[in-house]
């Protein structure tokens, strides 16, 4: 009986050891922020794909020696912003916390309309946490399909038929401590200034108490905050949901930069900047990292910290950006 | 609750433990309370029927007990049958009731509105209670079986009602006998290291057949029979081979969970399917498929009819009436009905060509026990089987015939290599996988035809025996079809 004990023990030890080889492989792995020193981050950056195509972490580390983070993630609501944000403050203490804005102009604010695969590329890169628990419960509307966002395996098992190298290392050769580079811009038609008025629209609900959640998150943990809307898109709708956040921010002394009203100040180039008319591409990037990056340096006397060996990651990940865009470019 | 869901993968353990937990004496009672709240996970208020069918059940064997003993044997036997009937009449009504209230009624309809004469409404609906096909046949089996003294009536009705609410057998069989099952369900259940490993191998390979190859080839399935009028002939005849192989590994796989579930809690079930698709003719697929099924009709309707012990008209007669019912019992539908039939006739032809066949194969002599001609058989009988299946699977008889013809006039071989081939509902990569998974279902089907797999395997060194075991769980793991990136299939006989 004793033997069989041990046996059944070793079996079932062999058997998880295997299906959490494979869950690992088939499944989004957690987010490679988790992965860096503890407060070692100066800048981080949240929101949709309009945060992770703007907001360039190797031009800040190259001009300005500024260690940052870019946790946008692909149509992320506010509500998922925020969790994601509360579970990565237990491990860093940024100096700054800038947030993109696109996300509290998407017209629903039901993560199911969003979509499942898109909710799930946010929930399924956090960690196993408390925090993780309550942002299921917080947006996924269906109770029944809690544990498939707690055991993201059982969704994602069929990614049997897109494996990829990267299943296996978890490195993403396009992504520079969450910035998605893109070289090859697209020409894009300059956004029609007559769509920028003050009017505000109203916020929906659960988007306002995201928000106010964000705000008393970065009061509570003492860091500032800083209210960023990327130049594009550029629709009556997102200018005045625009409009109607920066009205927030002014109440709550939160700095506020409209990119969408400085095309001239960052001198745009309309036939590269974009790469899809939407989202900029690496030269866009570079133009609203780099006027961003002064202020932020200045306004929090951010340090330079190149040289430091603490920042070596930031080192590889700038010169792996650079390189690779240089061979890009000779290619093209 | 659902064999394929999550809350079965917690109970079913929980259960288990349980058992070989707690004293023998209270083992029956765990099993029925987790059995009332199996079959009451999905909708309570059915479990009200549940109750009816076993009191009444329950009641009518004590009734043929006390009969029994009644000195006067002619009133012994008048009351005997009086209870047999009552308890027989009694649930096929409710059966009836639930099942085919809406299709009488839908027919009366269809009848009236032929002499425009005003259609009838009820004015409710009626919804199937899940496994209420089941449970009553094998309520219904301890009934006759107590009638014929083939059983002795039980006196503990929760031991009874335990029979009839087995939590493995109630929503899709294999439809027990009292006589196999009672004794063993009040058995003490111990831990037995190879019994329950040969369960959960069983169930492994029940969820293989399942969630790997039926509900993969059921989204083909499903897309080309919701607008067959879109596809070629030889398209739509790939999808009839499909969705014969997708109803046997759907079915086959829950009876192998079944069957496995109550393997290792210590029940051994009958066996429900044995290769069915290698049958040498229509009768011989009777003998290995649904097998709890056909032997109930056997026993309980065919051979009270006379069975085959008379004259040949009269065998043809049974033999038809046995399947016309047999297509009713699948559902409520004239479909079921054609389905029914067309198995009765095949048997009947097959009956009535023996002669002519018997003098061919002597005059050619043609050696029937010879590969070739056996494959021939199997490949003639499965056409057969499949032609059948068009009218089980299509949505109305109208349906099945314009599936049939078109299969004839617009068979275009050359669609099944065009790109638009993987539009049908498979990507690329699941039709290869399936066509792989189909060469497995198919090599393991023949071993088992030939031997007992899961002695063999146990037969072989530990590191093979693990591989062999850990490559069963990844498969289903991997390529199952479950969680929300794919859409549930429900087990298709829960329908029925």
């Amino acid at each position: 009986m004793k033997k069989h004990i041990m046996k059944v023990i070793l079996f079932f030890m062999i058997l998880f050891a295997v299906i959490g080889g494979s869950s690992y492989i088939l499944s989004p792995k957690p987010d490679p922020v988790y992965q860096e020193k503890k407060n070692s981050i100066d800048v981080m950056f949240f929101g949709s794909s309009m945060c992770y195509c703007t907001f360039d972490v190797p031009l800040l580390w190259q001009e300005f020696g500024i260690p940052s983070y870019n946790m946008g993630k692909q149509q992320q609501l506010p509500s998922l912003t925020y969790y994601t944000m509360k579970d990565i403050l237990a491990d860093q203490h940024p100096k700054v916390i800038v947030l993109e804005l696109y996300g509290f102009s998407y017209p629903t604010d039901n993560p199911e309309v969003v979509g499942p695969g898109l909710t799930g590329a946010s929930l399924d890169i956090m960690r196993m946490s408390q925090c993780k628990t309550e942002a299921i419960q917080a947006n996924v509307p269906d109770q029944s399909k809690w544990i498939e966002y707690q055991i993201p395996f059982i969704r994602t098992h069929s990614n049997w038929k897109s494996l990829s190298l990267s299943s296996f290392t978890g490195i993403d050769s396009l992504n520079y401590k969450g910035f998605a580079s893109y070289f090859k811009g697209v020409p894009s038609q300059k956004p029609n200034q007559s769509v920028l008025n003050d009017e505000q629209q109203k916020m929906g609900s659960a988007k306002k108490e995201y928000l106010y959640k964000i705000i008393a998150l970065a009061k509570q943990e003492n860091i500032p905050l800083v209210f960023v809307k990327a130049p594009y898109p550029i629709r009556t709708d997102i200018v005045e949901m625009t409009n109607t956040v920066k009205e927030i921010a002014h109440q709550n002394q939160i700095p506020f930069i409209d990119y969408t009203r400085k095309f001239d100040e960052l001198n745009f180039d309309f036939t590269q900047d974009t790469r899809d008319g939407q989202h900029l591409s690496s030269l866009g990037a570079e133009k609203v990292t780099r006027d961003l990056g002064k202020y932020l340096q200045t306004t929090y006397h951010l340090e330079n910290k190149k040289g430091q060996d603490a920042y070596k990651t930031w080192e590889s990940v700038t010169q792996q950006y650079y390189n690779t865009r240089a061979h890009d470019v000779k290619t093209k | 609750m659902l064999f394929n869901s999550i809350p079965f993968l917690i109970f079913f353990p929980i259960v288990v433990l349980g058992l070989f937990l707690i004293p023998h004496r209270f083992q029956w009672i765990w099993l029925l309370l987790s059995s009332y709240y199996f079959y009451m996970s999905s909708n309570p208020k059915y479990a009200i029927l549940l109750f009816i069918s076993t009191v009444i059940t329950y009641a009518s064997g004590l009734l043929m007990e006390y009969s029994n003993r009644n000195p006067d044997e002619k009133k012994k036997i008048f009351q005997k049958k009086l209870w047999v009937t009552l308890s027989v009449t009694l649930n096929l009504l409710i059966l009836f009731f639930f099942k085919y209230f809406a299709f009488g009624v839908r027919t009366v309809n269809q009848l009236l509105s032929v002499f425009h004469l005003q259609t009838v409404s009820v004015g409710f609906n009626i919804i199937l209670p899940a496994g209420i096909s089941f449970y009553t046949f094998q309520a219904l089996s301890y009934t006759i079986d107590v009638y014929q003294g083939k059983v002795k009536a039980q006196h503990n009705f929760g031991k009874y009602a335990l029979f009839v609410s087995f939590f493995p057998n109630i929503l899709s069989g294999p439809i027990e006998r009292a006589k196999n099952m009672l004794p063993q369900l009040y058995q003490p259940h111990r831990f037995d290291y190879d019994r329950v490993k040969n369960g959960l191998l069983l169930m492994v390979w029940g969820y293989f057949q399942k969630l790997v190859i039926a509900d993969r080839l059921a989204v083909m399935v499903n897309t080309v029979y919701s607008g067959y009028s879109r596809y070629s002939g030889a398209q739509l005849l790939l999808t009839t081979v499909f969705y014969s192989i997708q109803i046997y590994c759907d079915f086959s796989g829950y009876s192998d969970i079944a069957i496995g579930a109550a393997q290792v809690m210590g029940i051994r079930v009958m066996n429900n399917f044995r290769q069915p698709y290698f049958a040498q003719s229509v009768v011989d697929f009777w003998r290995r498929w649904h097998i709890s099924l056909s032997t109930w009709f056997r026993d309980y309707v065919y051979f009270p009819l006379g069975g085959s012990r008379c004259s040949k008209i009269k065998r043809y007669r049974n033999i038809m009436i046995t399947f016309l019912v047999s297509g009713l019992w699948h559902g409520a539908s004239w479909n079921y009905v054609i389905w029914g039939a067309l198995h009765g006739i095949f048997q009947v032809i097959s009956h009535m060509l023996k002669p002519v066949r018997d003098k061919a194969n002597r005059f050619f002599k043609i050696d029937e026990n010879c590969f070739s001609h056996r494959l021939f058989r199997a490949l003639f009988t499965f056409s057969l089987i499949n032609f059948a299946w068009v009218f089980f699977r299509a949505p109305s008889l109208r349906d099945a015939v314009k599936y049939l013809s078109q299969i004839v006039t617009r068979f275009n071989f050359g669609s099944m290599f065009s790109p638009s081939f993987f539009k049908l509902g498979l990507g690329k990569d699941d039709f290869m996988l399936v066509i792989a998974m189909l060469l497995v279902l198919l090599m393991i089907s023949s071993l088992r035809n030939r031997m007992n797999l899961r002695e063999a395997v146990a037969r072989q060194n530990l590191l093979f025996r693990w591989l062999v075991y850990i490559t069963a769980v990844l498969s289903v793991l991997i390529f199952g079809m479950y969680g929300s990136n794919y859409t549930a299939v429900p087990f298709l006989y829960f329908q029925y």
